[in-house]
């Protein structure tokens, strides 16, 4: 069966013991190459250890497909891994408040904030790890041009995702840094 | 229902063969037990004698009960030129195929994250070390043209990189000789597109 290509499926018996019967290709295929490949197996592996196995959801599925997309015309391909990130966790039920801080008060440019995972953010004083509010502005904007707000989205979905793998490996996760480390790019950076 | 303690064992085992569910399991549990024994005994047998001998091959990983298998220790084959493929049946098909006289490095998989297969279990350790040993000039990556394969075929590339003076190929694809552009699949088509020859 291809991956990166929307296929219809045809299953046999109902709930957890259909059967796939057969299935035919229903739309063009995602291209990804060299290092986007792993990109779009990272995705497919966030989906697999996170989404529950009958659960549907066409949002989620247009996001993954306009993902891949991105991806493979190599269009921002960083902050649409984030904002899939984002997204994936709040169809889950986890999303995050980026607008308020965990006191209730409204989350403002010239504050910092500790990430803490699972609830939120809270106001910190001007420390190494705190993450200023105009940060959080923009990933809540999805303003990518902020320098800086996509390294921490990084760290604030990876987090955020280690916490509901509940001990699960993401192996791409593993992949990417033997690739980074042995690549002459940086291609950590990159995701 | 349920079986006698042996019996779910066996078919639990059976469970564990890929592609084998629960039914088929059943079935098959029910058919050595109950309608062929002499297959039954033969078949453990014969899995007790290869568990006990066949081990992988130094070199290339092949299933051998030798220490070499019979193409690492064809002393008549180019030991410069290195094919890496993902199974013991992609080397057979390479054979019947001809026209590849070189050694070749079996994966016995590819890189398959959902299912937890990384790259410390395709033996890429072992191929460095052959390849850093020297002597190879041109690597040949013969991974199938599937995500995983062109994932595999990648991470390979990157990792030899900085092996000196080795030429580094992938084998192409496309359309099948004999083969009709109307019928060929979108991914086969757009491959062969991609990697088209000139010929003027």
């Amino acid at each position: 069966m291809p991956l990166f290509q929307k296929l219809d499926v045809d299953f046999r018996g109902q709930g957890a013991s259909h059967q796939m019967r057969s299935w035919v290709p229903s739309g063009p295929i995602h291209h990804l190459q060299e290092h986007r490949l792993y990109f779009g197996l990272y995705l497919n592996e966030l989906i697999t250890r996170l989404w529950p196995l009958q659960g549907n959801s066409v949002a989620l599925f247009g996001l993954y497909s306009s993902t891949l997309t991105l991806i493979s015309k190599q269009h921002q391909e960083r902050a649409a891994l984030r904002y899939f990130e984002r997204t994936l966790l709040a169809e889950l039920g986890f999303a995050l408040e980026f607008k308020q801080s965990l006191d209730g008060r409204a989350i403002v440019p010239e504050g910092h904030y500790r990430h803490c995972v699972g609830t939120g953010f809270e106001r910190s004083p001007v420390v190494p790890n705190a993450i200023s509010g105009e940060h959080l502005i923009a990933i809540d904007r999805n303003e990518w041009h902020l320098a800086g707000a996509l390294h921490h989205a990084r760290g604030i979905f990876s987090r955020e995702i280690d916490l509901h793998l509940e001990g699960q490996t993401l192996h791409t996760r593993t992949l990417l840094r033997q690739v980074m480390d042995r690549a002459t790019g940086d291609l950590g950076a990159k995701t | 229902m349920s079986y006698s303690p042996l019996t779910e064992q066996l078919i639990q085992s059976l469970r564990g063969l890929p592609g084998i569910g629960i039914r088929s399991a059943q079935k098959m549990a029910l058919h050595l037990l109950e309608r062929d024994r002499d297959v039954a005994a033969r078949l453990a047998s014969a899995l007790q004698a290869a568990l006990e001998s066949v081990g992988h091959c130094e070199h290339c990983r092949m299933l051998t009960e030798q220490n070499l298998c019979p193409t690492c220790a064809d002393t008549d084959r180019d030991d410069h030129m290195l094919c890496v493929v993902e199974s013991p049946a992609d080397v057979e098909a390479i054979e019947r195929a001809g026209g590849f006289n070189g050694r070749y490095f079996i994966l016995m998989g590819h890189l398959s994250p959902i299912n937890g297969i990384g790259p410390e279990d395709l033996g890429l350790d072992q191929l460095r070390n052959r390849l850093n040993a020297g002597g190879i000039s041109e690597l040949i990556i013969a991974t199938n043209p599937t995500v995983e394969g062109d994932a595999t075929a990648h991470f390979i590339s990157n990792d030899v990189r900085s092996c000196e003076g080795l030429t580094v190929s992938r084998i192409a694809h496309g359309i099948p000789s004999g083969g009709i552009i109307e019928q060929v699949d979108g991914q086969t088509l757009y491959r062969a597109l991609q990697s088209r020859a000139k010929v003027l």
